[in-house]
């Protein structure tokens, strides 16, 4: 087959009309979106995790009081220890946090 | 159509006056549901998707930078939402090497229908793999303006180029008997 023949084909097609309903149609979808209220932010499913991340960053911040008296000495141990457990903490809940949403989507996921 | 009434209907819609996007779609409305028929091949489906690409486009009407013109910028939000309808739902088409097959069966009959020749041949563009389909698509669509289907698309236009070769060389030697010359 020459190129030619392809493009007369896939270019000569001919064009179909949209429907006479189809602007009112596309216009009331847009209307209804413009005066729809904006979402509410959805506080009930989102406070157990602000609640959450809030714990984790007083008792982050607990640690480091504690650390900031490890660290009047020049004592590297102890400060080691304070540190550790405090990476040890992060990556706990960051781990947490993962299982937690892959769970949650692997839920919605199977709703859907 | 004219850049400036597109560009005075934007900034009157987003200046709050919701109607002066009427005027867009009445501009577009045919270009948008021709695209989306392209890539369905079905009249009411293609009306949805050019119903969404307009709703997608008051959405995100903002985010349009004015260093191109509101045409190509529609064309690629359009191209990228009908390229993802089609990926979630696929048109009703027979897979590319089966619909082939029967068609070549078919067109070793004496006599076939002009039209419905070339019906087949549109119908089997749907069946390339996606990044054929869619460089042929847009080619077509944009009379064969390699400029504006690399914009549509999103790709360079070498891109393009090689994949419109691609996509013809399949076509060429899945639908050899097909394409024959009478």
């Amino acid at each position: 087959m020459k190129p030619e023949e392809i493009d007369r084909v896939l270019a000569g097609e001919s064009e179909i009309v949209p429907s006479s309903g189809f602007v009112t149609s596309v216009m009331a979808t847009v209307m209804a979106e413009a005066t729809a209220p904006p979402l509410p932010f959805p506080w009930k499913r989102a406070w157990p995790l602000v609640a959450g991340f809030a714990a984790l960053i007083l008792w982050l911040a607990f640690l480091q009081s504690r650390s900031s008296v490890a660290n009047d000495g020049t004592d590297l141990y102890a400060w080691f220890q304070v540190i550790v457990p405090m990476a040890t903490a992060w990556v706990a809940a960051a781990l947490l946090m993962t299982v937690a949403i892959t769970v949650w989507s692997l839920v919605r996921s199977v709703r859907l | 159509m004219s850049a400036e009434e597109d560009t005075a209907d934007v900034a009157r819609v987003l200046a709050g006056e919701v109607s002066a996007f009427e005027a867009i779609v009445r501009r577009w409305q045919s270009p948008l549901v021709n695209l989306a028929y392209r890539y369905c091949r079905d009249r009411a489906r293609a009306e949805d998707m050019a119903q969404e690409a307009f709703l997608r486009a008051y959405r995100s009407l903002a985010s349009w930078r004015k260093e191109a013109a509101f045409s190509t910028w529609l064309f690629a939000l359009a191209t990228n939402l009908y390229r993802s309808e089609i990926r979630r739902l696929p048109p009703l088409t027979s897979p590319f090497e089966e619909g082939v097959a029967a068609l070549d069966r078919r067109a070793t009959a004496p006599i076939i229908d002009e039209e419905r020749r070339d019906r087949v041949i549109r119908n089997a563009v749907l069946a390339l793999p996606a990044k054929y389909r869619d460089a042929l698509t847009l080619f077509y669509f944009h009379g064969m303006d390699i400029a504006r289907s690399a914009a549509s698309l999103g790709v360079p236009e070498g891109t393009v180029k090689a994949r419109l070769s691609r996509g013809r060389d399949i076509l060429r030697s899945k639908l050899p008997s097909l394409l024959r010359n009478p």
